[in-house]
């Protein structure tokens, strides 16, 4: 294109980063491509180390790289500053405690030629590295296997799920997406511009080398539920909003997986929230979860059993179909969970022994639909109904249990009546 | 005033603890239900927290207290269910909101073998509910049922889909894909009862229903009656088929889906024996039917008539207009001359 001076903008927010900015700046100088065809935009958000001594370095011996410093306002902003000095004809992202493989730049961007008018966004590998040692691969990958253009209507495409900015985008000038201010950017940033087609692209070469080992990072420090409840339950609701019928199967799987980290770092719930706040987060969580498909949550490559039940029962549509043989768990029209029998755990603490029942069955159940026996007599237990008792959010605590006396556990059958239809426990 | 909003019909009960489970599965909600259990035994003892829901209809013919449930409905909705359904927590208020005031039809689990599969495929249609014993799963307006000639002909499961399929004559459905109940009976279609009654419901169909519901009808007619062919059953077949020969695509649309030869079911023979027919009773002055001049028209035409036959037909219709008109001059002399061009078989 003879309109760009520049083949690619590299975009780096800076911000103390001393010492990790020359390996970035390496990883760049190493390309296959040539340097100079490379706009290399170091933005510095008012760092306090030396970080921008470092960086003038490289803007002072190279034509090609630009140090831009400007007062702290957060990594959106300044991205939306080099957005506005960009030059090349695509954009790529780059956080300054990262890396590129040498290959990337050269392979994302002849693959995006080739692609050039099918879509707006090219994606290519993302590793987390803690302490220079890869972890296991997104599941992502499970879907993006080869280069190439895939479809978001498809729901087979639901888990790409593309939320960092492993990313190139075509410089749009003018009509360039900017960043938003607040947290979850990088999301919502790809979300607006592939729902614009609906397409995301895909190149196999190349890899973006994503370091953990800083735990500066902001990823690390600010995903506490009191700083980040309201703004990503606004972002995704704003999103679900903005499709009046059924919101397409690649921004449920975006929300859900938003969803189902946090759960599963305890960083879910607002816990900071109390009385009728607490009743109107969770009520804002169903109601962003009942917009979703059951095969989002049921298929997600790396949710837990135990949670992938406890979502569903907070979506709703699931129902306990209990046959003489067996228990089973359907959700539109499928079995999700089949059992014989249930299993009782037990943790003896002198004199008594508390019994769990943890199947998740039973999130699944109320407590008028549940009778426990010990030797064919009705038992007291607990089991705490979140529709009652929504204050508990726990899944773990969502089970029924009781306490026996432990010298009476030796001769104590028990079973338990679902719907009326009564099981065995082991 | 009726505050009640559904009222669910059991057409029996064998088992307590599946009583037991499709009561606790149905009393979920904020709903006000009732549930007419149709007991012949006079042994159903309702003995759960659920009793004062209920209500035992007893006859000694089971049609009869069938019908007598249906008439004593107090319902806005009514639902056929099976002891045999679980719904999932909350399959009723859906369905009501879907119906709109009207009827809805929602898709449901089928268990077996502890496995579950939708009992019919996502985006099913009029085309498909036909198709399976599953009944349990419309619930319709009760207006409709009492403003209508509406009434079961039998109690066995080809009678409730006849009844539905004869609700749809006179009311559109909604059709709601979700999976909102579940069934883990064992299926089949029975017909012994309702099998006598199939002419005449194809007649009404025939005369006054839209296609869905005479797909629904005729789909359920052979879903039920194909895997036990007989000679007899053979006979109906030819009787429904008949009645609907003038309904190409209907006639096609069979073919496709059933397989079944429907030119062989109403060919010249049949439509020379009614000719037969009718020309015998006009000898014993009982005119019933006359004969279809369209279709005799297009047989004449593709073929399968020759001179001959077009003429007995000419003649045969015009004695039936001759004969239906007032006595005098007219009408003997009509009916000498048409008898004329009917020739030999018809003798006056």
């Amino acid at each position: 294109m003879a309109d760009f001076k520049y083949l690619v903008s590299v975009v780096i927010p800076v911000y103390n980063v001393e010492k990790y900015i020359d390996l970035c700046m390496q990883s760049l100088l190493n390309q296959t491509i040539e340097f100079d065809k490379m706009q290399i935009l170091l933005i510095n958000d008012g760092s306090t180390d030396s970080s921008e001594e470092l960086c003038r370095v490289y803007a002072e011996k190279y034509d090609n790289v630009f140090l831009y410093t400007k007062v702290n306002e957060g990594a959106s902003q300044a991205r939306n500053f080099a957005l506005d000095r960009a030059e090349g004809k695509y954009i790529f992202y780059l956080d300054s405690d990262d890396t590129v493989k040498p290959e990337t730049i050269e392979s994302v961007c002849s693959f995006f030629d080739s692609v050039y008018d099918e879509v707006d966004l090219v994606t290519y590998r993302i590793v987390q590295y803690y302490n220079e040692k890869p972890t296991i691969v997104h599941y992502r990958y499970m879907t993006l296997l080869k280069t190439g253009v895939y479809d978001l209507n498809d729901p087979k495409n639901r888990f790409i799920t593309q939320t960092h900015m492993n990313v190139c985008v075509k410089n749009l000038r003018e009509n360039n997406v900017k960043f938003d201010t607040i947290k979850h950017e990088d999301e919502k940033y790809c979300c607006e511009i592939l729902r614009r087609k609906m397409k995301i692209g895909f190149c196999d070469k190349g890899e973006y080398v994503y370091n953990r080992s800083n735990i500066n990072s902001v990823v690390s420090t600010q995903f506490s539920p009191e700083h980040i409840f309201e703004t990503s339950m606004k972002l995704y609701e704003d999103l679900f909003d903005s499709f009046p019928g059924k919101v397409p199967a690649y921004f449920q799987g975006i929300v859900f997986n938003d969803f189902r980290w946090k759960l599963m770092d305890n960083k879910f719930f607002p816990l900071h929230l109390q009385g009728d706040e607490w009743k109107k987060a969770n009520r804002r969580i169903d109601s962003l979860l009942s917009r979703m498909d059951a095969d989002t949550i049921v298929l997600h490559p790396s949710v837990s059993i135990e949670h992938m039940h406890y979502w569903l029962k907070r979506r709703g549509g699931c129902t306990v179909v209990n046959t003489p043989r067996e228990i089973m768990v359907c959700c539109e029209g499928k079995n999700i969970l089949s059992l014989r029998s249930l299993k009782l755990s037990k943790k003896v603490k002198e004199n008594v022994t508390e019994c769990v029942l943890a199947s998740p069955v039973f999130y699944h159940l109320k407590k008028r639909n549940v009778v426990i026996k010990r030797n064919g007599e009705p038992i007291d237990f607990s089991f705490i109904d979140t529709h009652t008792d929504p204050e508990h959010c726990d899944p773990k605590e969502l089970y029924p249990k009781f306490i026996v006396d432990t010298d009476v556990l030796s001769n104590s059958v028990f079973t338990v009546e679902i719907n009326s239809v009564s099981y065995k426990i082991n | 005033m009726s505050s009640v909003n559904v009222s669910i019909i059991l057409p029996e009960v064998s088992s307590a603890e599946k009583f037991n489970r499709f009561c606790s599965s149905l009393f979920t909600g904020n709903l006000n239900i009732e549930l007419l259990v149709c007991d012949n035994s006079g042994e159903l003892n309702v003995n759960n927290e659920y009793s004062q829901f209920v209500s035992i209809v007893s006859s000694d013919n089971k049609t009869e207290a069938l019908n007598a449930a249906i008439n004593a409905v107090k319902g806005k909705f009514m639902m056929f269910s099976d002891e045999n359904v679980i719904f999932s927590p909350d399959a009723l208020e859906k369905l009501i909101v879907a119906s709109a005031g009207r009827s809805a039809v929602c898709n449901a689990g089928i268990i077996n073998n502890g496995e579950c599969s939708q009992a019919f495929t996502g985006n099913f249609s009029s085309e498909d509910i036909g198709t399976k014993p599953v009944y349990f799963n419309h619930l319709v307006s009760c207006d409709v049922v009492r403003k209508n000639p509406l009434v079961l002909c039998g109690s066995d499961t080809l009678a409730i889909m006849l009844f539905l399929a004869d609700y749809y004559r006179y009311d559109s459905f909604t059709f709601l894909r979700e999976v909102l109940l579940y069934s883990d009976g064992d299926y089949g279609f029975s017909s012994d009862e309702s099998i006598l009654y199939l002419s005449q419901y194809a007649n009404a169909f025939r005369l006054t229903a839209d296609t869905s519901a005479t797909v629904f009808f005729v789909s359920a007619v052979f879903s039920a009656l194909l895997p036990a062919m007989n000679e007899n059953i053979f006979s109906v077949i030819k009787a429904v088929v008949n009645e609907f020969r003038d309904d190409t695509l209907l006639l096609s649309w069979i073919r496709s889906a059933y397989g079944v030869d429907t030119d062989m079911l109403c060919d010249e023979n049949s439509v020379y024996a009614d000719f037969k027919f009718i020309g015998s009773h006009i000898y014993y002055r009982e005119v019933t039917l006359p004969m279809v001049p369209d279709a005799v028209v297009r047989n004449f035409y593709s073929g399968k008539y020759g001179i001959d036959m077009l003429k007995k037909c000419i003649g045969a219709w015009l004695h039936y207009k001759f004969y239906c008109r007032k006595d005098g001059f007219l009408k003997k002399f009509g009916c000498k001359l048409s008898r004329k061009l009917l020739g030999g078989d018809f003798v006056g």
